[in-house]
């Protein structure tokens, strides 16, 4: 209101000096530049001081700590519910079933008797009956043996629909489970029988030959479900109590699971030669990492012995100095995955007899080294087969239409109807799938320019939805994981049954059903393999799908660690693990 | 005073009721269930269907958020869709890990405050300047970079504190030991100091306009030193409205700790809500979001019942 | 002879801003006695809150800056003692009333502490001394029930009761020159007669020289003894009040006067505004500063700052106009065609 007031009150700079303030707040700040400064200077040089356990491999010997981290906190850790490879991986320590995985020479993972001392199976691989080992013994503080019994109880509590297992779906050839529901009819799976305390006789509704394959998975490891029911659902929850070499410490949910070494383990003195070790290392911790990003600076930092090496984390992780100086080995390895693009065949678009050079051009001029080297940074394995490499029975060679770009063009110019525009390419979003299908899209427009197409990424759960109920129109983005070390897993896939629920190609072929149907009940494995592999050529003939690679899992392991191994299925037989 | 305080938690009730009404309508809005999921891979149509039905996610959002109410009145929270874990337990175990660094940045964030004034009593000089942009750059950076940053330095290079982590606490919140007291650091620090930039660039912007005011005219007048200035009558008046900032800035906080929990592996609410979004997860995402809610609506009581304390006119008018 | 506590001589103020020098008071002179009231009369930016808040030295630097002059209070020359010496003058010795009330105190400090404060600064008091004191000149000032108001925040009090507050403040320590800058402005019209009671009340018990700033030319006369027109910061016509008021010489005052309701005129033609733009003081000529709007303006008064020319006891005139002229002029404007009495 009066003169040129507007400004008059600030506070001016010669006036408002407050001394002792202003002092003190300059010497913060220079001492709070000075330290960022200080920081970023010291990082920048780095600490090139030598590891100082740079000691050969040496004998194993026992005692002291593994440190692995895991991606997330498990969704279970007992062998009802154990679903991803976080959980699989503590359960692993701690359960035993019938069979266990076992990393071979040639690479594969096979399932090999654990707890089972012997298997044999009827004429059509309908029964089988096990002699399970004498000795076996449930942790503290059950300290009982295990009986064929307890085999009934574990298989027929993990069926009931109140247990609320996701896994349940593993056990439906076993006679018992409702086919629909894909949980037990009864209390007690009616195909399960302890014939007495050592042996088990398994009924099947229908014959699968590779049944034991199946018995290396959580949901058909044994527990002791009278202590389970004795404590309740919620204390077992957290502390389950297994067979294994190591038991349940502590589960601090989200932040760490702790497993010790159980001295009297049942197999301390190896008698049974494929089950787990007694273990060298007294703690296993299970540190909870969700952000791979953060674990590899603790595994960097030597907080964890083990982590994932984030993506495009990998290229730069093997050139690292820790890397080439022996610290650390960063390696890529072989999972039991298979990424392919499955072809919606029974639609106009891309289905059926006439489209098939299409399909088979597609296959042909699929730039599967470009996804694996420019997307995946040289770790995934480019292969045109339906099977991973890892799995018993993978044979290569098999795809009539191996990468030929040049040939590409002369298969399409076999078809002779009009070429469809903008073929569409649905994936889920996220997750570098975009990437893939661009790479693969420029792979097959460089081939055959005249193809065009049109990339869809939807959200990842409403993606699955849609695809289960057969929305894609011509190519939809699938991978596959193995559950258990069968070829039949994949060949399922493009099976009638499969094809609806397992690649949503819904593809069918009588004779691919057929041959998959006699491999199941073929009990001599290498008859059984032929014939798989038999049914493999007819469906990559038939083209009902483009397969991308097998990937690989990059990892960083502490070299302070020996007797690090690695199966396909993610999993570290930590017993063998020692520390230097 | 007292009857404010009753009024205030009425309303708290009805805003947790329209928060979790909010979360479930948006849960039915995005594509997607947790069926497919929950039935396990390779499932028939039929299966995730009957998955559905068992899991209750067949019946209409009303039933749903009518069950789940009618439960949340018994005080069941229900449980995780995959764990079966009661989502009260959850929230018991990562609460306290979420307000130790919610107290802790808030804390860090208070810092604000005196930069702020310290940058508006030297206006346009170096250190203004310096102190502003500075602000304004922290204010701009991702928390999850900042976070990743700062890891990396003090963690991994110069390794003065952990990647990463909680540890043991006393009462639930307090670090009891020199290691857990480290674990805060760096992720009270990435969250605070976001916020400080924010809170000193308010606190400054409050300052001029509050040291432009007449009765700072008048208290220097009367021959007050700067200082009397300053403190006794310009920055009373100049924190009131930075206090009602920091206390809607809590709701940043929290969205914040979404993003540093999972950064710095803190088990907390926001790992928690991020995990259970992942996952469709619905009760968790709900008690999540509850708890948040609560979080922010009885913070920003406290903010209100600050203010009082510190303006009259809002202590007296009642 | 009173006793002299002000002489400004050529106080020049200039804001040195990005647009460019603000030159918000140049070479403004006045003296002020003891027991005396001087009026400072001006539209908005003529300059005389600026020259006020210059003898207070609390015009902001940067930009503000006093260029020019020699501010003594008594023998101390303001423009050269240190800043802490300031601080005892102000409150202490020159003291300010403000032109809002509402605003002009701290809203968040009780009215006792805010004066308090000054009385436990100045008069080396203790805390309940000081608080004792302040009640009594809240009472002293006619607030009623003076020992609870002093607990009481200023939204608890009314505009007028603030205004006295703000009295009762200034008036704490007994300063020699109080400087009352539109104190009732901001005031309903009953409360406006009051305030000015008691500023001349106080002045009468004190016996302190006051500065009345104000554009109301009707509170001038009731209570100034002399007064200094000021325009486009300069002063142009300086006197005792009837001087100013019965022989006004600038065209500016004869605009001011003429702008005054006058009691024997019809309603229509009460008020007669001037015309024109109040002054860019960044773009001020180096003459007379009202030339623009002086319909009387000569070919030299933009260019050339008219010598002051004593046209009375104390009383004198910056303008061109030759003086036998200027009183023709006035004489045949309608608002002094009578002599009023």
């Amino acid at each position: 209101m009066e003169d040129s007031g507007g400004s008059l009150t600030t506070f001016s700079h010669k006036e408002v000096i407050v001394k002792r303030p202003t002092r003190r707040w300059r010497g913060l700040l220079i001492l709070a530049a000075v330290l960022i400064v200080a920081a970023m200077l010291l990082a920048a040089c780095g600490s090139d001081e030598p590891s100082d356990d740079a000691s050969p491999a040496g004998e194993p010997k026992a005692g002291g700590q593994y440190n692995f981290a895991i991606g997330a906190e498990p969704v279970s850790i007992e062998p009802l519910n154990t679903q991803e490879s976080e959980g699989a991986q503590v359960e692993h320590q701690v359960f035993q079933g019938l069979y266990i995985l076992q990393l071979q020479p040639d690479g594969t993972t096979k399932a090999v008797p654990d707890l089972a001392e012997s298997t044999e199976v009827n004429e059509d691989a309908t029964v089988f009956t096990f002699k399970i080992r004498q000795g076996v013994m449930f942790q503290p503080p059950v300290n009982r043996e295990v009986k064929a019994q307890d085999f009934v109880d574990a298989w027929s509590y993990n069926a009931q629909a109140e247990n609320k297992s996701a896994t349940t779906y593993i056990m439906a050839p076993i006679k018992g489970i409702d086919p629909e529901s894909g949980f037990a009819e009864g209390p007690v799976l009616s195909g399960v029988k302890a014939l007495d305390d050592y042996t088990l006789e398994v009924t099947l509704q229908y014959p699968f030959a590779d049944f034991t394959a199946t018995l290396v998975h959580p949901i058909t490891q044994v527990f002791p479900v009278d202590y389970a029911k004795e404590i309740g659902r919620k204390a077992f929850f957290d502390k389950p109590v297994g067979t294994g070499p190591y038991m349940v410490e502590e589960w601090k949910h989200n932040q760490y699971i702790t497993l010790t070494q159980w001295k009297d383990y049942w197999n301390k003195d190896g008698a049974s030669e494929n089950s787990a070790g007694p273990g060298y290392v007294e703690t296993i911790n299970f540190p909870i990492y969700t952000d791979d990003n953060t674990a590899w600076l603790a595994f960097q930092k030597g907080d964890v012995d083990y982590a994932r090496v984030p993506t495009g984390n990998f290229k730069a992780a093997q050139n690292d100095p820790k890397t080439k100086d022996g610290t650390w080995t960063v390696e890529a390895y072989p999972s039991t995955s298979v990424y392919f693009i499955s072809v919606a065949m029974n639609k106009p678009t891309l289905g059926g007899d006439e489209n098939l050079p299409i399909r088979a051009a597609l296959n042909m001029a699929a730039d599967r080294e470009a996804v694996s080297t420019i997307v995946n940074e040289g770790i995934s394995i480019p292969s045109d087969s339906i099977v991973p490499v890892t799995i018993p029975g993978y044979k290569a060679g098999l795809n009539p239409y191996p990468y030929d770009p040049e040939q590409a063009q002369a298969k399409l110019d076999e078809f002779s109807g009009t070429l469809p525009k903008d073929i569409p390419y649905w994936f889920n979003s996220g997750a570098g799938h975009d990437k893939i299908a661009e790479a693969m899209v420029a792979g097959w427009q460089k081939a055959m320019p005249e193809l065009t197409f049109k990339l869809n990424g939807i959200e990842t759960n409403s993606y699955w939805t849609q695809a289960s109920e057969n929305k894609p129109p011509a190519l939809l983005r699938m991978g596959w994981v193995a559950d258990y070390p069968s070829i039949d897993n994949f060949i399922y896939l493009f099976t009638t049954d499969g094809g609806k629920y397992g690649s949503y190609s819904f593809y069918s072929n009588a004779e691919v059903d057929r041959l998959f149907e006699e491999a199941r009940s073929t009990t001599d494995e290498a008859q059984r393999l032929a014939l798989y592999n038999e049914a493999e050529k007819l469906i990559l003939a038939d083209a009902p799908c483009i397969p991308v690679y097998t990937y690989r899992d990059a990892r960083a392991t502490n070299n302070r660690i020996g007797g690090f191994t690695y199966n396909a299925f993610m999993l570290v037989d930590m017993w063998d693990v020692w520390v230097k | 005073m007292i009857a404010y305080i009753i009024r205030r938690l009425l309303q708290l009730v009805i805003v947790l009721f329209g928060v979790t009404l909010i979360t479930f309508g948006m849960l039915k809005l995005v594509p997607g269930d947790p069926a497919v999921a929950l039935a396990g891979k390779g499932a028939s149509p039929e299966k995730i269907a009957s998955v559905r039905h068992e899991r209750g996610l067949d019946r209409p959002f009303y039933v749903q958020y009518y069950k789940y109410v009618e439960r949340l009145l018994h005080g069941d929270l229900g449980e995780s869709l995959y764990s079966s874990r009661p989502v009260g337990e959850m929230i018991r175990e990562a609460a306290p890990v979420t307000i130790q660094l919610a107290v802790a940045a808030v804390l860090i964030e208070l810092l604000g405050i005196p930069l702020g004034v310290y940058s508006a009593l030297r206006q346009y000089t170096f250190w203004d300047t310096a102190l502003t942009t500075g602000a304004l750059i922290l204010w701009g950076i991702p928390v999850f970079v900042l976070g990743y940053f700062a890891m990396y330095i003090f963690g991994l290079k110069l390794d003065w504190l952990p990647i990463g982590g909680v540890g043991p606490t006393v009462l639930g919140i307090i670090p009891s030991t020199p290691a857990s007291w480290s674990t805060l650091v760096l992720p009270a620090l990435t969250l605070g100091l976001i916020e400080v930039a924010y809170i000193s660039y308010m606190q400054r912007a409050s300052m001029l306009e509050v040291s432009r005011s007449d009765f700072i005219r008048t208290a220097r007048a009367k021959g007050l030193t700067e200082r009397k200035v300053v403190w006794g009558h310009g920055f009373k008046n100049a924190v009131i409205p930075v206090m009602t900032i920091a206390g809607i800035d809590l709701g940043v906080l929290i969205g914040g700790a979404i993003i540093t929990e999972t950064v710095f592996n803190r088990p907390g609410i926001g790992l928690m809500i991020y995990q259970a979004i992942n996952s469709r997860d619905t009760a968790v995402i709900a008690g999540g979001v509850l708890f948040a809610t609560f979080f922010f609506v009885f913070a920003n009581l406290l903010v209100d019942l600050g203010y009082a304390w510190v303006d009259p006119r809002v202590r007296l008018e009642d | 002879m009173a006793e002299r506590l002000l002489t400004v001589k050529g106080l020049s103020t200039h804001f040195f801003t990005h647009a460019g020098v603000v030159k918000a008071v140049n070479g403004v002179s006045f003296t002020l006695d003891r027991g005396e009231t001087i009026g400072i009369v001006g539209e908005s930016g003529s300059g005389k809150t600026v020259a006020a808040m210059s003898l207070m030295r609390l015009i902001p630097d940067p930009p503000g800056k006093v260029v020019e002059g020699s501010l003594m209070l008594r023998d101390r020359d303001l423009r050269t003692i240190s800043d802490a010496e300031m601080r005892h003058v102000r409150g202490n010795d020159i003291a300010m009333i403000f032109q809002d009330p509402m605003t002009s105190l701290n809203p968040v400090m009780k009215v006792g502490k805010q004066i308090a404060e000054a009385i436990m600064l100045h008069q080396d008091k203790g805390k309940a001394e000081a608080w004792q004191m302040a009640a009594d000149l809240l009472a002293r000032v006619g607030i009623p029930d003076a020992d609870k108001r002093v607990d009481q925040y200023p939204f608890e009090f009314s505009g007028g009761m603030r205004q006295r507050a703000m009295i009762a403040m200034a008036i704490s320590c007994n300063p020699d020159v109080l400087i009352a800058d539109e104190p009732t402005t901001a005031l309903d019209v009953t409360i406006q007669a009051q305030i000015i009671d008691v500023v001349r009340e106080m002045q009468a018990q004190y016996d302190s020289g006051v500065i009345l700033i104000t554009h109301d030319l009707g509170v001038i006369a009731e209570m100034s003894d002399k007064v200094m027109v000021m325009y486009g910061g300069r002063t142009v016509e300086y006197g005792p009040v009837d001087e100013i008021f019965y022989n006004p010489h600038h065209p500016y005052t004869w605009g001011l006067l003429a702008s005054l309701p006058r009691l024997d005129e019809t309603e229509k033609s009460r008020l007669t505004p001037i015309k024109g733009q109040p002054p860019n003081l960044i773009t001020l000529p180096p003459g007379c500063p009202f030339t623009p709007r002086c319909p009387y303006r000569r070919a030299q008064c933009r260019d050339i700052w008219p010598k002051l020319e004593v046209v009375g006891p104390e009383h004198g005139v910056h303008c061109w106009i030759p003086v036998g002229e200027r009183v023709a002029i006035r004489a045949g404007l309608p608002h002094f065609k009578e002599p009023a009495v």
